[in-house]
Order: structure tokens, then C-alpha cells, then sequence
């Protein structure tokens, strides 16, 4: 039989022990850093390349010449020579290549002539399964904009950009004036929308923002919306404008991102994925990302600074942002490095045994790919799974995009080009703000509760009032979670001032009947038996209780008025005076509602393993001190309560266990918002709750998924500690109160 | 409390140099006494207990004499169900008064049990409970009742260089001493003693009895016990119960040794019980 046990003992820590690893095992690709693997190496024909890029199956390559044409280059399975170009799509006759820019987010190239012209060029694959193998058949095409001609002089244009926003799509570029200056132009593309379908493109208003500029611009980005450009000047400064459908244009905001590097001059500035953010680099490689913020006071949206990167050894070479995340590669000389803007990580670095013409991430973020300056391409496939994922997005304040300030926060999808925020520390605060409202409202009581019962109710009643407590541990939290959310929270935040009034009441009407009892004649007080005084002071306390609910509306009304701009007229509301005096958030499901919700499912654990650990305190100690003069009260609070402390430390412990990892009632009946603050008004999202939620949003081994093993992780660990904690000072205090064998 | 505490303090000792006229200090009349409201364990008792004498309290197991010591300071009380008729009185006045309250009865009546109960504190604040729920905190005179007391007890010498270390670290016979040494700390006037020395080995026992002739100057006592020669030798008046009822009360010697009821005889011989 003790084998048994011990069998049954031993495998359940194995167990216990077991989950652990398999947690750990669960979270600890998330702190993993890319993987790169050993160079694939192709030789392709030597045609002077300037730029290239291939399509999401990697069978594809595109690539423009100095010459000015775009060719297609199918990708041999193995390394080698690549296979003659089979597409051949030059340029429009006349136009005479002057500069291009290679989008590579969306596989489009922009080219400029030597007479001011601006060519925009999609490239589109379709991929046909048809064939039944597990690579596709794909298929090119080019999609060709209407031509651009900038300003009348037919002066060389270059530095060309285009954007094609939900609203309004822009032409610019930089072009030369007559005077040996700089201009920065733009046109402004319309499109028609008839009953069949949108019309074609025709270019609009154009705009000079020659007398707008500060200097001489080097380089012009536009934003994705098509409302903005990015001006950077020689000297290292940007200037930031706004265009409208009329291309008028505006300045809106000027600023230095080399502001702390003296001497640095401008190099190249580039977005990240979801065209938020822009890396500025200057000649010697040192680079900062600054990004597009909502601020508040100036009610718009202005560039801020967020990120600084390590330098890189030299100059920028190539710069390749990647379309799953917020990675960016860059290359200097043959140094390459991916970092990740969110955390500004660095993924991955190396020197690399060649110099690197240009380098790309590959579509499916699954390679990386360099053309070496001898036309050999060598592909790098790399595993990657979670990018961002780290400590310090788990971790560390982290300034977001379209965010000022570095915060903590939690969403974790928002859309394909959306910077996920995966911060551990608002969840970590929430569990705590819902286990302290829980406890703060069911330690009194179920202690209290236990005293009494262990010590002042008489037997006969204890036999009925034990069992009831212990029934109400068995309540589903779903229904209790129902009722909070559903039943209970409205009423809360509609009488803050009542609820509050008769909890305090209940007390107070209690403490004033003891009084008054105790001043009460012998002959009345010593007529009532032991154990029945409770009948005395309910009646009281619940009155008291009922009139701390009625006068709360008298209270709202005349302490908390406030005008309300809907009615035209004051009105006594306490959930308007916190929002407009206060300046706190108030939610109708907040922690007040959880405090209540989860201290009826805490409360019964606590009373019931205090009152066991109470009664259990051996009689022979009650009648002792009830022997030598002392009254119940003596004897509760100076021997049974010291003797039974570790019985009621452990009540607490476990009910602090019950609440942290309680579930239900959090998803229920909390509004599950991120907040990080302990105001009783707003409610929270618990690590519990968000395992809860997310869980169906998480595909498997995905980064969410980690990052919600992460979050079980943690709890694991809070609740492994705490109670560890707790059995040491329980054996402590068990052994400082011992009983007597 | 320590008002009423003093006047009661000069009242005894003004007793103790004339000696009493009432001789019978603790008088139970007509007593019965009931648990669950209806189960009868005592049958009409009358006994007078007179005043520093040891009374022993002897029959068979499930007798009621336990039950009848503990009526006296009214530590029954907790119990759901019982009920009593007749009453109790000591010097004159009925413990049952309903103006009296039963927390300043027991301050009158120390108590020592069955097995030793030294509370989890040091010996020190053992001693001084009484006197510190009765809210006298005052450091010179806890020290002092917790000599007297010891002292009394006989286990000063023993426990005066650990008076701050756990009452658990004392032997069966000390812890139960300590007990009759935290009973008498509040210079109670009666002393009941519910089968004191039932879980102490014969040495203890021994030690206990001596204690128990030097306190009978002081304190009345009540002993309730299964060890006829411990009756014989501590006790001055015998009470025999059997079944709830008084069989025989007499000097001690005379129970021994000329039982006048042939129950008396049988049990204090040793042929039942």
C-alpha cells in the first residue's frame, strides 16, 4: 500500500515536473535568433545588373540592367548557371534611363528618363498548380502605369517615387532646374470610378516645391497613404510635407535624425514594412529609424524618433526591408546584418566571403538572397519562426509605431503590416490587479467568517452554515462570471456610491451594535445563550447596510455633480465625476465587478481550510485559556488564531492560487482591455484570461502560440513561487506554533 | 476587573486569618444535570466542599464527577444541549446567577486538566495569561507572580534560567506543574483538578501530590482522580460517584476505611471500577 503512495506521489511530480519541460520546450524557439544556412550559389549572366528581386516561390528572378531592361530568369532546382532570360520586356523606345527605384515590398520599379519622364513598372507572378508538383508554374507579366512627364523643361528627373494610397496616388521626383538647383516635383494620379469598374489612370494636378525647400534635396520618399512626401537634404535634415488631391502642398514638420552625430551627412532613407517607419542612414553607416506618431497636442501625425541600430562597419550598400515583418537587411561591403526595428534586434550577422552588390529577403521571409559584384547569386535559406519574439518584447517599454513613448502593451494582430506588441508586463499587472481586488474583498471576510464560526457559533448552526460555505466553492466560475458580467456589473457602476456605502454599513452597523451591546444591562445581555449574539447583530448590520444603499444616491447627488453636456443640465453621477474630476478610465466591467465575482469563488476556500485549521486547534488550548478567565475573543485572537497560522496561511495561499489562475470570471466579466494601472474602475486582462481569448486566434507553433505557452509559463513560475514561498514560512510558523504531541 | 480583583484579594485574606464560619465553601444542591437536552448524567446531587481542604472526587469511569467539576466553573457551558437543575453556589452565591459573568467565575477558579495543556508561548507568558487578559501588563509584577507562581508550583529552580523558551520543552511532569503553576498565577480561590496526574509517570506523580499538600494551605481544592491511593493520600473529604449519582461523601479516611455503603467498599477495594 505505501508503495502505491509512493508510486502515485513520485509520478506526480514527474508530471508536474513534466508540464514544466513542456512548457520550456513550447517557449524556447521565441528566444531563438535566425538561423542562416550555408550559401546556394548561382552564376548569372553578367548583363550590369542594377537591382533585382524574385517572386514568393523562388523560382523567379527579376532584374534590371543598366540598359534599362527587365529581364526574367527562371532558378535552376540546384545551383549553377542560370538558364538564358526567357522574358525580355525592355523599355519604351525613346526613354533613356536615368535612375530608377526598386519598391521591394511590392516588386515595382520606378524610372526616371533624361527628359524628366517617370515610368512606373509593376511586376506580377501568378503561380499555376496546375501541373500537380508542389512548386507552382510562374508565370510574369508587367503592369505599366501611365508615363509621367515632370515640369515643361524636359530636365533629367531621377530619385523617382510612387504610392498608390486608398485614397490618392502620387507621382515624385527630384529634376533638375535651369539654374543648377534641385526641385522636388509632383503629380498627382486620378482615376475615375464608372459603373464598369475604375477607369484609367490619368495624371492631375502637379506640384513644384521649389520654393518650399531649404536646400538642396538628395533624396524624396512618399508615404503610403499618397498625402506625403519625405524630403532629405544633403546636409542630413528632413523635411516632411503634406500634398492634397490638388497638389497643394504644405510643410508640416522639419527635423535632423543625425542630430547627434556631428558631421554625419545623408546617405539613403527607407521604410519598413507598413510604411510607418524610416531608417535614416548617414555616409559612415550609423543608422536611426524614426517613425510615424499621432501626438496628441498637435492633433496630427508627426515623424518621432524611435530606434538606433548599431552601426554598420561602412557605408549602407544595399538596403532590403522584409514584407512578412518589420526585419530589414542591410549590407556594407560583405557585412550583412537583418535587424528587426520593433526591438531592434539583431536577427542575424555576418561577414560574408564576397562583396555584396545587393541583398534581399525573400518573400516568405524563408531566405535570404545576395548578388555578389562578380553576378554570382548565393541564397541563403534561413529559419526564422519568431522574429519578433525576444525578452525585450516580452519584456522591456518599447516605442511602437503610431505611438509616442516607450510603452508595455499586448495586441497581437492587427493586420499583415500591423507591429505586434507582445508585452508580457500588462498581462503580469493584470493578474495582479485582479488577485489583489479578489483578495482585498474575500480575506476579510472569509477570515472573519471563520473565526466566527470556529469560535463564537454554536455547534448546531456550524453543522448547517460549513457545508453551505463549502457549497458555494462549487459553484462554476462560468456562472458566477455570467452574473458579474451579465447582472452584477451594471448595477456596481450605476451606484458606486451605494454599494460602497453598504459594504461599509454592514460593518459599521456591526461594530455599533457590539457597542452598544456591550453597554447594554447584564440582566438583557447575560439572558441571551452563548453563541446565539449573531441573531442580535445582523438584524442591525443589515439595516445599516440598507441604509448605506439608500443614501448612496443622496450622496452621488450632492457630492457628485456634474454636468452632463447630453441633458443640458447637472446631474449626480459618481461614474462622471471619476471620469471628468478624477480624470480616471471607468468601465462598467471592472475590477470592483471581479473583486466582488471572484471573492465568491475565493471566499469559501479561504474560510473553509481557515475554520478546518481553527477547529482543528486541539480544545484542550481553548479550555485552558477559557479556564483561567480569558473570553472567547482572548482566547480566538491570543491562542487559536497563532496556533492555526499555518492552517491560515495556507487558506490564503491557496485562495491567492485560485484567483491568479482564475479564468472564467476574468474573460467574463472584465472587458479584457490591456490596462496597466490599479484604478478599481477599468478592468483587466489577466495572463489567464489572455491564454482564454487568444487561444483560437493562435495557429499552432506560431508566435502567438509560443508566446501564449509563454504566458502559462509564467503563471506557472508566479504560482510555482509563491507557493514555494509560502510552505517555507508555513513550516515555520507550523514549527513555531506547534502543538503539543 | 482589577479593582473588584483587589477588594476580592483583601476579602480572602482577611478570610484566612479568621478562619471561615462557612465551612462548606462550595455547595451543590439537588443537582442534576443533562446533555442533548434529555441524557441525565448527574442525579440529584447535594455535596458541600468545605474551604482549603482537598476534596476527591473518585468512581468509575462515565461516573459524572469529571462532569460535575467542570459544572463548578462552568466550563460545560460551550457544549449545544445541556441543561442542569438545582444549583451550585460558592460562598453563598449561585454560579448559575444570571448576573454573574462566567469569564469573572473562572478568574476565581483555576483549573488544571487531565493532560498537561501548556499554551504554544514561552513559559513565561504561560504563567502570565490570567493577568494579561485581565489586562494587567505591568512588567514588574508579571515578573513577580511569575516567581510566586512557579515558586509555588515548584518549578522555579527548574525553569528560572529558560523562562523565554518554549513551554513545549519541558517534561510530562514539568508541563503539567507549569499548568498548575499558570492556574494559581491570578490567586484564584479554588482549584480544580481533573485527573491531574493520569498521563505522569510515578516520580511526577509524586512531585505533583507534595505540590498539591502545600496548596490545600492556600487554595480549596477539587481533584477529581482514578487512583484510589493517590484519593487516600492527597484528600481530606472523599466524594464516590457511581452512575451519575453521590454514593457515599466522607473524611477520607473513613471512605477508606469504613466505606459505609457496601458500592463504596467493592470500588475502593478494587473489585469494580
Amino acid at each position: 500500500m505505501t508503495g502505491l503512495i509512493m508510486v502515485g506521489g513520485v509520478s506526480i511530480i514527474v508530471a508536474v515536473f513534466f508540464i514544466f519541460v513542456f512548457i520550456a520546450f513550447k517557449i524556447m524557439p521565441l528566444f531563438r535568433a535566425a538561423e542562416v544556412s550555408e550559401a546556394q550559389t548561382f552564376v548569372v549572366p553578367d548583363k550590369g545588373i542594377l537591382s533585382f528581386g524574385v517572386d514568393e516561390s523562388r523560382q523567379m528572378l527579376y532584374v534590371l540592367t543598366e540598359a534599362g531592361d527587365l529581364y526574367f530568369l527562371p532558378l535552376a532546382e540546384e545551383g549553377g548557371e542560370v538558364p538564358a532570360f526567357t522574358v525580355d520586356a525592355g523599355l519604351a523606345g525613346d526613354f533613356e534611363l536615368h535612375s530608377f527605384y526598386h519598391d521591394l515590398q511590392r516588386d515595382r520599379f520606378v524610372l526616371t528618363s533624361n527628359d524628366g519622364r517617370v515610368q512606373v513598372k509593376e511586376i506580377r507572378f501568378t503561380q499555376d498548380f496546375s501541373g500537380g508538383t508542389a512548386n507552382p508554374v510562374v508565370r510574369p507579366s508587367i503592369n505599366l502605369l501611365p508615363e509621367v512627364r515632370l515640369g515643361t523643361e524636359n530636365r533629367p528627373a531621377f530619385g523617382a517615387v510612387y504610392s498608390a494610397g486608398d485614397r490618392q496616388r502620387l507621382v515624385a521626383a527630384l529634376q533638375e532646374t535651369g539654374d543648377g538647383r534641385t526641385t522636388v516635383r509632383a503629380a498627382i494620379l486620378t482615376q475615375r470610378r464608372t459603373p464598369f469598374g475604375p477607369g484609367p489612370l490619368q495624371i492631375g494636378a502637379q506640384a513644384d516645391l521649389l520654393d518650399l525647400l531649404s536646400g538642396e534635396p538628395k533624396q524624396i520618399l512618399a508615404l503610403g497613404t499618397g498625402d506625403g512626401l519625405v524630403v532629405a537634404y544633403t546636409d542630413g535634415r528632413i523635411e516632411f510635407f503634406s500634398i492634397n488631391a490638388q497638389a497643394e502642398t504644405r510643410r508640416v514638420q522639419g527635423f535632423d535624425p543625425f542630430a547627434e552625430r556631428t558631421g554625419a551627412s545623408f546617405s539613403r532613407m527607407e521604410f519598413i514594412l507598413g510604411d510607418q517607419t524610416i531608417v535614416f542612414f548617414d555616409e559612415t553607416g550609423y543608422h536611426v529609424a524614426w517613425n510615424l506618431a499621432f501626438i496628441p497636442e498637435e492633433a496630427r501625425r508627426l515623424f518621432i524618433p524611435s530606434k538606433t541600430f548599431d552601426d554598420l562597419p561602412g557605408p549602407l550598400e544595399s538596403f532590403a526591408p522584409s514584407r512578412r515583418n518589420k526585419t530589414f537587411l542591410v549590407t556594407s561591403g560583405n557585412f550583412a546584418r537583418l535587424s528587426l526595428l520593433t526591438t531592434m534586434a539583431t536577427r542575424w550577422q555576418a561577414n560574408l566571403d564576397f562583396d555584396i552588390h545587393q541583398a534581399i529577403i525573400a518573400p516568405r521571409y524563408d531566405a535570404l538572397i545576395f548578388l555578389d559584384t562578380r553576378s554570382r547569386l548565393h541564397i541563403k535559406e534561413m529559419v526564422d519562426d519568431h522574429p519578433i519574439a525576444g525578452f525585450t518584447a516580452f519584456f522591456a517599454r518599447i516605442q511602437y509605431e503610431g505611438r509616442p513613448g516607450r510603452i508595455w502593451d499586448w495586441q497581437s494582430d492587427g493586420g499583415a503590416d500591423f507591429e505586434r506588441k507582445l508585452s508580457m508586463v500588462p498581462l503580469m499587472i493584470g493578474t495582479l490587479k485582479g488577485t489583489v481586488y479578489a483578495m482585498f474583498i474575500a480575506v476579510p471576510i472569509a477570515l472573519l467568517s471563520a473565526v466566527y464560526v470556529s469560535q463564537f457559533l454554536r455547534p448546531s448552526l456550524k453543522r448547517v452554515v460549513k457545508p453551505t460555505m463549502e457549497i458555494m466553492a462549487s459553484l462554476p466560475s462560468v456562472i458566477l462570471g455570467f452574473f458579474a458580467g451579465m447582472w452584477l456589473s451594471p448595477i456596481i457602476s450605476n451606484a458606486v456610491p451605494s454599494v460602497m456605502l453598504a459594504v461599509i454599513g454592514i460593518f459599521v452597523g456591526a461594530l455599533i451594535t457590539g457597542l452598544v451591546w456591550t453597554r447594554l444591562p447584564k440582566h438583557i445581555r447575560l439572558r441571551v445563550p452563548t453563541g446565539w449574539e449573531f441573531f442580535f447583530v445582523l438584524g442591525p448590520a443589515l439595516f445599516v447596510a440598507f441604509l448605506g444603499w439608500q443614501f448612496g444616491q443622496v450622496v452621488e447627488n450632492w457630492l457628485f455633480v456634474q454636468y452632463d453636456e447630453s441633458l443640458g443640465r447637472d446631474v449626480g453621477s459618481f461614474r462622471m465625476w471619476v471620469v471628468q474630476v478624477l480624470g480616471w478610465d471607468f468601465e462598467t466591467r471592472n475590477a470592483l465587478v471581479v473583486g466582488f465575482a471572484m471573492g465568491f469563488a475565493v471566499i469559501p476556500i479561504i474560510f473553509t481550510i481557515s475554520e478546518d485549521s481553527m477547529s482543528n486547534v486541539p480544545n484542550a488550548f481553548r479550555s485552558g485559556s477559557l479556564a483561567l478567565g480569558a473570553s472567547r475573543w482572548q482566547t480566538a485572537m491570543r491562542i487559536v488564531i497563532p496556533t492555526a497560522a499555518a492552517g491560515i496561511f495556507s487558506a490564503l495561499m491557496i485562495g491567492f492560487g485560485r484567483a491568479i489562475g482564475e479564468t472564467m470570471i476574468m474573460v467574463m466579466a472584465t472587458g479584457n482591455a490591456v490596462v496597466q494601472d490599479f484604478n478599481p474602475f477599468t478592468g483587466m486582462r489577466t495572463l489567464s484570461a489572455n491564454i482564454a481569448v487568444e487561444i483560437s486566434e493562435a495557429e499552432q507553433n506560431g508566435t502567438l502560440y509560443r508566446t501564449l505557452f509563454l504566458c502559462a509559463f509564467i503563471l506557472f513560475v508566479f504560482t510555482f513561487t509563491l507557493n514555494t514561498f509560502a510552505e517555507l514560512l508555513r513550516q515555520w510558523l507550523r514549527k513555531r506554533y506547534r502543538a503539543v504531541e | 476587573m482589577s479593582h473588584s480583583f483587589q477588594t476580592k484579594v483583601q476579602a480572602r485574606s482577611a478570610a484566612e486569618k479568621e478562619p471561615s464560619t462557612q465551612p462548606d465553601f462550595i455547595q451543590v444542591r439537588d443537582f442534576n444535570f443533562y446533555y442533548d437536552g434529555h441524557k441525565q448524567v448527574l442525579f440529584d446531587l447535594n455535596l458541600d466542599i468545605p474551604k482549603q481542604k482537598v476534596t476527591a472526587f473518585i468512581g468509575p469511569s462515565g461516573c459524572g464527577k469529571s462532569t460535575l467539576l467542570r459544572n463548578i466553573n462552568r466550563m460545560n457551558d460551550l457544549i449545544d444541549g445541556i441543561r442542569h437543575e438545582g444549583d451550585i453556589t460558592i460562598d453563598g452565591h449561585s454560579i448559575f446567577d444570571p448576573l454573574l459573568e462566567v469569564i469573572s467565575l473562572r478568574k476565581r477558579i483555576g483549573m488544571v486538566f487531565q493532560k498537561s495543556n501548556p499554551f504554544p508561548k514561552s513559559i513565561y507568558e504561560n504563567i502570565v495569561y490570567s493577568l494579561r487578559v485581565a489586562g494587567r501588563n505591568r512588567k514588574a509584577e508579571l515578573d513577580e507572580v511569575v516567581e510566586r507562581s512557579l515558586r509555588g508550583a515548584a518549578l522555579w529552580e527548574e525553569v528560572k534560567d529558560r523562562l523565554q523558551e518554549s513551554a513545549f520543552g519541558l517534561s510530562g511532569g514539568q508541563m503539567q506543574r507549569l499548568c498548575i503553576a499558570r492556574a494559581i498565577a491570578n490567586r484564584p480561590e479554588i482549584l480544580l483538578m481533573d485527573e491531574p496526574c493520569s498521563a505522569l509517570d510515578p516520580i511526577a506523580t509524586g512531585k505533583v501530590e507534595n505540590l498539591i499538600h502545600e496548596l490545600k494551605k492556600e487554595f480549596t481544592i477539587v481533584i477529581v482522580t482514578h487512583n484510589m491511593q493517590q484519593a487516600a493520600r492527597v484528600s481530606d473529604r472523599t466524594a464516590f460517584f457511581y452512575l451519575g449519582k453521590l454514593i457515599e461523601y466522607d473524611e477520607t479516611e473513613k471512605i477508606f476505611m469504613n466505606p459505609g455503603n457496601p458500592q463504596t467498599e467493592a470500588y475502593v477495594s478494587g473489585r469494580f471500577g
